[in-house]
């Protein structure tokens, strides 16, 4: 094979395919991207076999052809380039020299037909959603996906659609964040459950466009196709828990905060409360709200923050790691977090600007 | 010729491939994949060795103990994987639980072997042939993963039994016929010939063991000296006194009744099971440990014994979460089976480190209340001894629905 193509090209599309490598446990044959050229286009593709990228560019086919070259090496060549044109040319499958400016370099890769084939799907059912919303619902709910191995299904966020409503939700037991975004027309009902990673691997690799994006779901795999990238990834098998049955429906007593003066309380107690748990109180009553923080032998703090609260008066704590994060990704001006009892699941919500997002957190013991 | 009263059937079980077994059952999208379970092949400059390779590496050339960077060359579309022991040691306690659902005397050989004396349960379960059956399948009926068995009337025979045919074999040896099984097999087989003895009794024109049985024995003496000489003239005759010992280490903890009359009465098993749950847990909370799976033996009259697993999610300490678990299984062998029951057991396996500081859960019950008993029923019991308190009528099924 041999096509002619550009430094910038190529380490973009490279760089792509590099992030499904993965760096331990692999097949030998899979440290390599495998590289292919025909119909005046180059396609590169990476894999580990749960999780593949395949991303595709135009460039010159002077010859079709194909190989796989390793992964890492030709990524930090390629970035070493200077700006123009390279020049890549294979022989018997394995034999690259690629010439960039006065350079040339020879690389030895591995047979391409050893490479394992991109899945073709059955194009079942799929949902178009546009890339940007997709990056905003991934980004708004990812960060609460199980760390915790035994919880298999909630290392991954649920995805649901049906004819109205396109839903994320994940949880890890302790708290659970879920956005909702109103469907496109047509909108097939889908539902599935996404590894963390192939969520990672997705806001790496997607831009914020108003391009639809569209996620073909079988029974063991999810197929995004975005443009000329194409994305796969092995979908987490089991039971989500009922989400639903855990958002308060009937959280009676509203507490109204401005976001960014209690995300900083928060911040500032939070050094404090590493021990247990990292445990803050709050104390909240008609006048305003009291967020506090203690560590035996170590220190306290203590903070009030303006709030409107009508509620009885209730001593919480949370674990201030959930409440900032969750925070962080409500993105609006105004919070407004809806309690029942002290040992009840919190709801927030945002006020103002409405990202589709909610977040339900547990209460610690206090 | 043997002092031995009675003849033994013993069991030797040999998981098939059982690292490279596990890794595949977690995740399926290898399965028929060269596999390499080892140290780190760091891209084909690794230093460290094969721990174990699938059969589809083993055709490829790949051995255990060999140098991951030769199992690096030899196989380019392999699989490479580190050894996940935990892993490997909670299947492990699975498959023992297996075992001691068959007869105490079970003797591990590290995680992937036992042997087994079932000479006891051959008028409960049948003979050494359908206790290598039931082991066989109750153990891929509990994990999945598949073992080769060999069955004889001694230790020695049965491991070379269970050896020859992997994987997924059964080979018996009826007693009387161990020398002619042996017979024709290379002297390699024997235990405690390595390569030097092998290479000696090549020298003395012993290739096979039938071979070396019909040396005299002061012809091996001389060639291996005395010792070794008689004993590998004994295991050629196909004899081996040697007991399985079973190893006290505790997999798992566990608690079981007899009935004094055997029973199906549902109010009398609920209780007892409620009793057992609370042991169960009072001794998990000792340690600091939680269930997360808890297991459910069951003993039919006549003695037919069978065991039961269910996970817990999340992994509990608490009494009542291990009744409820028990009490599904247990309802569900009383509807299977109209049977009577002589002895019900509760074991709680795959220990996790204990119940997490005091985040609430989202999904599961108010556990602060619960937890407050508990750690008061404890203080009772250290002080006064575990049968000073008991939970109210130890029915914990009709607790408030949580």
């Amino acid at each position: 094979m041999k096509i002619v193509s550009t430094k910038a090209d190529l380490s973009r599309v490279i760089a792509l395919a590099l992030g499904a490598v993965s760096t331990k446990n692999v097949m030998p044959v899979l440290t390599n991207l495998l590289i292919e050229a025909r119909d005046h286009s180059l396609t590169v593709t990476g894999t580990d076999l749960e999780l593949g990228v395949r991303a595709k560019i135009s460039a010159e086919v002077v010859q079709p052809g194909s190989t796989a070259l390793p992964a890492k090496k030709l990524s930090e060549l390629v970035r070493t380039f200077e700006e123009g044109d390279v020049e890549l040319s294979v022989k018997d499958g394995v034999k690259a020299e690629i010439r960039s400016g006065r350079a040339t370099i020879k690389l030895t890769g591995a047979q391409p037909e050893d490479y394992p084939a991109f899945p073709t799907l059955r194009k079942e059912r799929s949902i178009k959603i546009p890339s940007e919303t997709l990056l905003a619902m991934i980004r708004r709910c990812a960060f609460s996906v199980s760390q915790d191995e035994t919880r298999y299904i909630l290392q991954g966020a649920l995805l649901q659609g049906d004819p109205t409503k396109i839903r994320m939700v994940t949880t890890d037991g302790h708290r659970l964040s879920m956005v909702e975004k109103d469907a496109t027309a047509g909108q097939e009902a889908v539902s599935c459950v996404i590894p963390a990673k192939a969520l990672q691997e997705l806001t790496r690799i997607l831009e914020p466009k108003e391009d639809a994006a569209t996620l073909y779901v079988t029974e063991n795999q999810l197929f995004v196709e975005w443009g000329d990238l194409a994305i796969f990834s092995r979908l987490l098998d089991g039971q989500f828990p009922n989400y639903d049955q855990v958002i308060p429906k009937k959280n009676e007593h509203k507490l109204v905060a401005e976001t960014a003066p209690l995300i900083a309380v928060l911040n500032r107690m939070s050094p404090l409360a590493a021990d247990k748990g990292n445990s803050v109180k709050f104390l909240v009553n008609e006048d305003g709200l009291q967020v506090s923080a203690a560590t035996a032998e170590i220190g306290e703090a203590s903070e009030s923050v303006d709030v409107d609260y009508s509620g009885p008066s209730m001593t919480l704590a949370f674990n201030a790691r959930y409440l900032l994060e969750a925070l962080k990704a409500l993105g609006s001006e105004r919070v407004e977090i809806r309690l029942n009892t002290a040992l009840s699941p919190a709801l927030l919500t945002p006020l103002g600007s409405d990202d589709g997002g909610r977040y339900v957190i547990m209460p610690m013991r206090a | 010729m043997n002092a031995t009263p009675r003849s033994r059937t013993i069991l030797h079980v040999d998981m098939d491939q059982f690292y490279a077994a596990v890794e595949v059952k977690r995740r399926p999208e290898l399965k028929g994949l060269p596999l390499i379970v080892g140290s780190d092949p760091k891209g084909g400059r690794g230093r460290g060795v094969v721990s174990t390779a699938s059969y589809e590496a083993r055709a490829l050339g790949v051995r255990s103990a060999m140098p991951i960077s030769t199992a690096w060359r030899l196989c380019p579309r392999g699989v490479f994987l580190p050894v996940d022991m935990p892993a490997y040691a909670a299947e492990s306690a699975r498959i023992h639980r297996v075992f001691e659902a068959l007869t105490p005397l079970v003797e591990p050989i590290g995680l992937d072997e036992a042997f087994l004396d079932v000479t006891d349960s051959a008028l409960l379960v049948g003979d050494g042939e359908a206790c290598a059956r039931r082991v066989r399948s109750d153990i891929l009926e509990a994990t999945g993963l598949v073992c080769s068995v060999g069955v004889a009337a001694n230790k020695f025979v049965a491991k070379v039994a269970s050896d020859l045919r992997k994987p997924a074999a059964l080979v018996v040896v009826p007693p009387g016929t161990e020398r002619e099984f042996l017979a024709p097999l290379d002297v390699g087989r024997l235990w405690g010939v390595g390569r030097v003895a092998e290479a000696r009794l090549k020298a003395l024109g012993v290739r096979t063991i039938g071979e070396l049985a019909r040396r005299p024995e002061s012809d091996l003496a001389r060639a291996l000296g005395q010792a070794a000489g008689r004993r590998l003239a004994t295991l050629a005759r196909g004899e081996d006194d040697r007991a399985v010992v079973p190893d006290r280490a505790a997999v798992s903890l566990g608690r079981e009744t007899t009935f004094e009359t055997d029973t199906r009465d549902a109010e009398s098993l609920r209780r007892t099971l409620g009793e057992l749950a609370e042991d169960v847990a009072f001794r998990l909370r000792l340690r600091g440990l939680a269930c997360a799976t808890l297991q459910l033996k069951y003993r039919f009259e006549g003695f037919e014994t069978h065991t039961r697993q269910r996970p817990l999610s999340p992994a509990s300490d608490h009494g009542p979460d291990l009744f409820r678990a028990g009490w599904e299984e247990l309802r569900a062998v009383l509807k299977a089976d109209a049977r009577r029951l002589r002895l019900v057991g509760l074991s709680a396996m795959g220990l996790a480190p204990g119940a997490e500081a005091e985040q609430g859960e989202l999904f599961g019950a108010d556990r602060g209340r619960l937890r407050r008993a508990d750690a008061a029923m404890d203080a009772i019991r250290a002080r006064h001894g575990e049968d000073a308190i008991r939970r109210g009528g130890q029915i914990p099924g009709r607790e408030r629905p949580s």
